[in-house]
């Protein structure tokens, strides 16, 4: 099923306080032109336009400079209505993010184990957006779990499922497995927090 | 305050340098190469790595290294080099993304980050294919004088054995001959 976006949640998620380091958009783009090249990256460059926040992925997106936070979201919702993403075409594009995000690479000395990468989540966190907290709450060796909590930040649902993919992926890096991510509990749901399970 | 900011645009104009400069470089290198951390997960390859193997970066990075080389040598590759640094040219095979396997010798160095200790270890590839494709050309070359040479001689021992004999009935008729003089005689 893919996801239906209201002009007020648009209007919300553009009006969303916080920002974003430009990488993400940079990892789309990576994305967009590995599955769709130029004219896939032009289809999404038009979803955006349609959506009143033009962006062009060559020219604006800058590695390190920081980004209203909504448009990351809107970035996703883009790619999602050009190439008619559903919810795990969503959590895959998620999952792929961080095998080029070059803010990933610079955390590559803490992917040793799912322990150090539960010790440094919320850096990882902070190093990405201004707003919102990251904390690993669980980890479990022996039946193979880690639960992390995110607050304060609300933007979409399909964050969500792109950050269950993303989490997910970083895991698998560092247990060196195979893993299966769910959120659990969701603000959007009514939830004080974003509740992520990995289990390998 | 406008000082502070100057500094930290000086910086990050620094960094973007050196991202520049070190992927140009990666790029460029002939050789394949990859990044795995010390589970053997790899976390970066290069554009020689995806032409010599057919995957691209999707199919390899966050994936396991032993599912892309022989896994025994692999783990063993991996573990050497974390416990002594360096590895070097040992012969191995990496699997292409067609499912063939490409004799390679390996090369791997780890890393280490101060303060942190190792992360992780470089893995650099000598594609060996077109070396044991002439290795193969020169063995069956080999293979082929051989055969020859065993020809020539199994024909020289024909030639050799033909020309004793006949040395054998000359001797033969000059003795019948002068057997036949002396019968005329008497």
């Amino acid at each position: 099923m893919t996801y239906q976006i209201t002009d007020e949640e648009i209007n919300k998620i553009l009006s969303a306080k916080g920002e974003v380091r430009g990488v993400v958009f940079k990892t789309d783009r990576h994305f967009i032109i590995n599955r769709a090249g130029e004219d896939g990256l032009k289809k999404v460059e038009e979803e955006l336009k349609k959506m009143n926040c033009s962006f062009d992925y060559e020219e604006e997106a800058d590695n390190m400079s920081f980004y209203p936070i909504g448009m990351r979201a809107m970035s996703i919702i883009a790619i999602s209505k050009a190439f008619n993403l559903d919810r795990e075409g969503v959590k895959e594009m998620g999952f792929q993010a961080p095998k080029f995000s070059l803010m990933i690479k610079f955390f590559m000395r803490y992917f040793l184990s799912a322990e150090k990468i539960m010790e440094k989540a919320g850096e990882m966190w902070k190093k990405h957006y201004t707003v919102g907290k990251l904390e690993s709450v669980e980890l479990n060796m022996e039946e193979k779990i880690l639960r992390a909590h995110l607050y304060d930040i609300d933007l979409h649902p399909i964050f969500c499922d792109y950050l269950c993919g993303y989490f997910g992926s970083v895991i698998k890096m560092g247990v060196g497995e195979d893993v299966k991510s769910e959120e659990e509990k969701c603000i959007h749901q009514g939830d004080e927090y974003h509740e992520f399970v990995i289990r390998w | 305050m406008v000082e502070k900011e100057e500094k930290i645009k000086t910086l990050s104009e620094d960094i973007a340098l050196l991202e520049s400069y070190i992927e140009d470089l990666f790029s460029f290198t002939p050789l394949p190469l990859c990044f795995v951390n010390p589970k053997g997960m790899v976390l970066e390859v290069n554009p020689a790595f995806m032409k010599v193997t057919g995957y691209n970066e999707y199919d390899v990075i966050g994936e396991s290294l032993f599912s892309f080389m022989e896994k025994e040598d692999a783990e063993n590759i991996l573990k050497e080099a974390i416990e002594k640094d360096i590895v070097e040219g040992k012969e191995t095979k990496i699997k292409t993304k067609e499912e063939e396997y490409i004799p390679v010798t390996a090369f791997a160095k780890r890393r280490k980050v101060k303060g942190e200790g190792v992360n992780g270890a470089f893995f650099s590839f000598f594609d060996l294919a077109e070396i044991k494709k002439k290795e193969e050309e020169v063995k069956k070359t080999n293979k082929k004088l051989e055969e020859k040479i065993e020809e020539m001689e199994k024909i020289n021992r024909l030639t050799i054995g033909r020309e004793l004999k006949m040395v054998e009935l000359k001797e033969k008729i000059e003795k019948l001959e002068k057997e036949l003089k002396n019968y005329k005689k008497s």
